[in-house]
């Protein structure tokens, strides 16, 4: 109660409360409140809501106002929120159009979902806030009729779900910091891109450095994105006539570049990983038959999909396979290049994360990505979880360093993407 | 060069590349205007963005009369220019590997060759400067033509475009002048925005994406405005004429300017002038000023003078229908990021122009020759 007192103190909360506009949970009375359009959709337990909810009762204004607003804190702190983000949260939550928005519990709604008049069960004495997805709605011209026949506790149409609680209600959504290249490698400066992960679509210019940083990002395994303009009509070609450019010569450029991003950090699925290096290795039938048409090949022991040490002796493979054939003869024919197949020119993308050694990450550092030659083809900084995504990287091979930082102080937690 | 790439070529290029770059080869005599002793060159051919070099014959002539046996045919590029043009193929492959894939699509022999949509190329040729060492080649000259470039904000400043034969410095500067001005009246008619001062000017320090870009949207108004009141010629030649010109209207006569003009509303963003007839009179006049920038060869006058002054001019001209660019913007780019000068920007402010030619600026000691003494004395001219 310290705090309450600070803040009652701090922010003169009188006045402030008078002038207020409580959210919509927070001074509904024990009554069951029905009618939150949001998410989940399943009808919970002990809400946070419900807990919160209790201590209102007798309480003196100023007492009321600082609950409100530490109510309105640790909700901003449990969603990851601060006030701002908080309040355009709420702006997503409405209510249904009821001309009731509370219903009593007790007989009319007991947990059984028998309806029973003075029921008596500690069980029913509770408070639920009930959210609906968009569509999810019970009619509520019935339910304004008469509640007791509305579905809402109607077990056929909305079913009982216990979920275990959060430690937290963070979204754990994630910051992706991505360098755009073109087909040379070189960085693309305020251009145009549009990033896709989940349901979000998200529209930005790169920075005058070429990168780009959105954060809050849903925590999808893939997504996708593309960048740089490709305008509406067509490479220029001899004889033109008007109607070829009508509809087309003043329209919005398109995207030129597309890459599905693999946003879980380190390898990609080893269905994933083992696809693409069977057929770059030749084999040419469905993952399964190429996987034990190579350990044949290679006198192996045939192990079904998956199997880490089969896998580990093919990324082998593949890795000497795509090496320079050895300088001194080693009796064997070397097999032509043109035998691996070109496994997507300006298709790679490369996760760069630097942890210390707790698993932490570390944000701000320099890095550098360098090719086979030794060549450094890219610069850049992690962002402040550490990670960054360099797309357009051209080449099988890559090699990252930080410069700031002794090569003995980091190693390689994991093998880049890209083989 | 201003965007220069440093990075290696993909080492893992499409395997139909490597068939591409398989040469054939020729030795040619490099072209002086006097007999004398003769270097010569080794030519290679090779396919080029989906097309092989066009050959050129030229033959020993004596006292002006051709000396039998003499006749020497010869197609592609020296040994110093080829491996540029495979550098800059295998980049160019890139930039068309990136489109396809972004579509779902896979990169294939015969869609690079029609995604380059290259008719000729030209690479040696028997007449002077960087062409006569297999040093430059030319992509599609008849709709890439050598135009007049230069900023709009400065008219007593250097223009850039063709050396018309001929022409006192006075014509030569008001046909580029006059050019100038056509594009920035397409440009506004079409986009309805001033053009920017600098969209036809560029030099060796410019971005080629951005230099590019800017004299594309140029290339695309002048072909709007043109074809408002012309159709395009079957060929993209005039024979001095004036060109196929539309009636002015009614608006109900199919094919007529003020008819073209309702049915090209979503091509014209500018607010054309009031007085249509007036506007149909500008882009007439506008139309035989850009062709005189746009020649074949060398532009002659028949009485010489000033190019208002009712002169008759005898050589053919493209057609300013067709624009001046078809060259895609990768093309260049790539050409450009291996190595070469591209004419449309790095021959110098009163040279730029040139947007089909492409060369390295070598001089003779700097390529593989061989001498000829030419006991014989013969002096060779183009077939």
């Amino acid at each position: 109660m310290t705090l309450l007192r600070v803040t009652e103190r701090t922010r003169g909360l009188d006045s402030w409360w008078r002038s207020s506009r409580p959210g919509p949970s927070a001074a509904r009375s024990t009554q069951c409140e029905h009618g939150l359009r949001g998410t989940p959709p399943a009808r919970t337990e002990g809400s946070t809501a419900g807990r919160a909810v209790a201590p209102l009762h007798g309480g003196a204004p100023s007492t009321w106002g600082a609950i409100y607003d530490l109510y309105q804190y640790n909700l901003a702190q449990e969603l990851g929120e601060n006030f701002d983000g908080l309040k355009k949260l709420q702006g997503l939550v409405e209510f249904l159009p009821t001309k009731q928005p509370y219903i009593g519990f007790g007989e009319s709604a007991p947990v059984d979902g028998t309806h029973d008049d003075n029921a008596e069960e500690q069980a029913d004495r509770r408070v639920e806030v009930l959210f609906f997805a968009q569509g999810q709605e019970p009619d509520i011209a019935l339910l304004d009729e008469d509640p007791k026949v509305s579905e809402l506790y109607h077990p056929d149409a909305f079913r009982r779900v216990n979920i275990e609680g959060f430690s937290d209600a963070k979204s754990h959504r994630r910051t992706l910091r991505i360098f755009l290249h073109d087909e040379y490698q070189r960085l693309m400066v305020n251009t145009e891109y549009e990033l896709t992960v989940g349901t979000e679509v998200r529209r930005g210019t790169s920075s005058n450095k070429g990168d780009l940083v959105q954060k809050k990002v849903l925590p999808e395994a893939t997504g996708t994105i593309r960048w740089g303009g490709q305008p509406a009509l067509n490479a220029p070609t001899p004889g033109m006539q008007l109607s070829d450019m009508i509809d087309k010569l003043h329209a919005a450029p398109t995207f030129k570049y597309k890459h599905d991003l693999l946003l879980s950090p380190g390898r990609p699925a080893p269905a994933v990983e083992a696809d693409r290096y069977l057929e770059n290795l030749g084999y040419t039938q469905e993952l399964e038959q190429n996987w034990e048409q190579f350990q044949l090949d290679y006198g192996m022991e045939v192990q079904a999909f998956p199997n880490n040490d089969v896998l580990s002796e093919l990324r082998k493979t593949h890795r000497k396979g795509l090496e320079p054939p050895p300088l001194e003869d080693d009796g064997l024919a070397d097999p032509p290049h043109e035998e691996f197949e070109d496994d997507g020119l300006f298709s790679s993308q490369l996760t760069v994360q630097l942890v210390d050694a707790g698993g932490e990450p570390v944000g701000g550092e320099d890095f550098e990505v360098r090719n086979a030659n030794d060549e450094v083809i890219h610069t850049g900084t992690l962002d402040d979880a550490g990670t960054a995504i360099v797309l357009g990287l051209v080449g099988d091979e890559h090699f990252i360093s930080f410069p700031n930082w002794d090569g003995s102080s980091w190693d390689i937690a994991k093998e880049p993407e890209n083989g | 060069m201003a965007d220069e790439m440093t990075a290696s070529p993909p080492d893992a290029a499409a395997a139909f590349l490597k068939q591409w770059h398989k040469t054939t080869t020729s030795t040619v005599h490099v072209f002086q205007e006097e007999a004398g002793p003769y270097k010569k060159i080794e030519l290679h051919d090779f396919k080029f963005l989906g097309k092989n070099f066009q050959s050129q014959t030229y033959v020993g002539t004596k006292n002006g009369a051709r000396v039998a046996g003499t006749e020497h045919t010869g197609a592609g590029v020296c040994a110093e220019f080829r491996d540029i043009l495979f550098k800059a193929q295998e980049f160019i492959f890139r930039s068309y590997a990136a489109e396809v894939r972004s579509k779902g699509e896979t990169p294939s022999e015969s869609g690079f060759t029609q995604w380059c949509n290259i008719g000729v190329v030209s690479g040696w040729q028997f007449r002077s400067r960087q062409h006569s060492k297999g040093a430059a080649i030319d992509l599609d000259p008849k709709t890439n033509p050598y135009v007049p470039t230069g900023k709009t904000s400065d008219p007593k400043g250097a223009l850039g475009g063709e050396q018309h034969a001929a022409l006192n410095g006075e014509t030569l500067g008001d046909i580029r002048q006059a050019c100038l001005g056509t594009y920035a009246n397409a440009f506004r008619l079409v986009y309805g925005e001033k053009m920017a001062v600098d969209a036809m000017s560029h030099d060796i320090k410019d971005d080629t994406a951005l230099a590019y870009e800017a004299m594309l949207k140029v290339h695309y108004a002048v072909v709007v405005y043109s074809q408002l009141a012309f159709l395009t010629t079957k060929d993209n030649r005039l024979d001095g004429s004036f060109g196929i010109g539309r009636p002015l209207g009614p608006e109900t006569e199919p094919g007529s300017f003020l008819r073209t003009l309702k049915e090209s509303g979503p091509l014209v963003k500018g607010k054309p002038d009031a007085d249509l007839q007036k506007q149909f009179n500008t882009i007439r006049d506008d139309y035989e000023n850009l062709r005189l920038g746009m020649v074949y060869g060398k532009l002659k006058a028949a009485s010489p003078g000033h190019m208002n002054s009712g002169a008759i001019w005898e050589q053919a001209t493209r057609d300013p229908c067709y624009g001046f660019l078809t060259i895609r913007k990768e093309i260049a780019v790539g050409l450009r990021a291996a190595g070469c000068r591209w004419g449309a920007m790095d021959f110098g402010a009163a040279q730029n122009g040139d947007m089909m030619h492409f060369d390295k600026k070598w001089a003779i000691e700097q390529i593989a020759h061989s001498d000829d003494p030419n006991a014989d004395g013969l002096l060779y001219v183009q077939k």
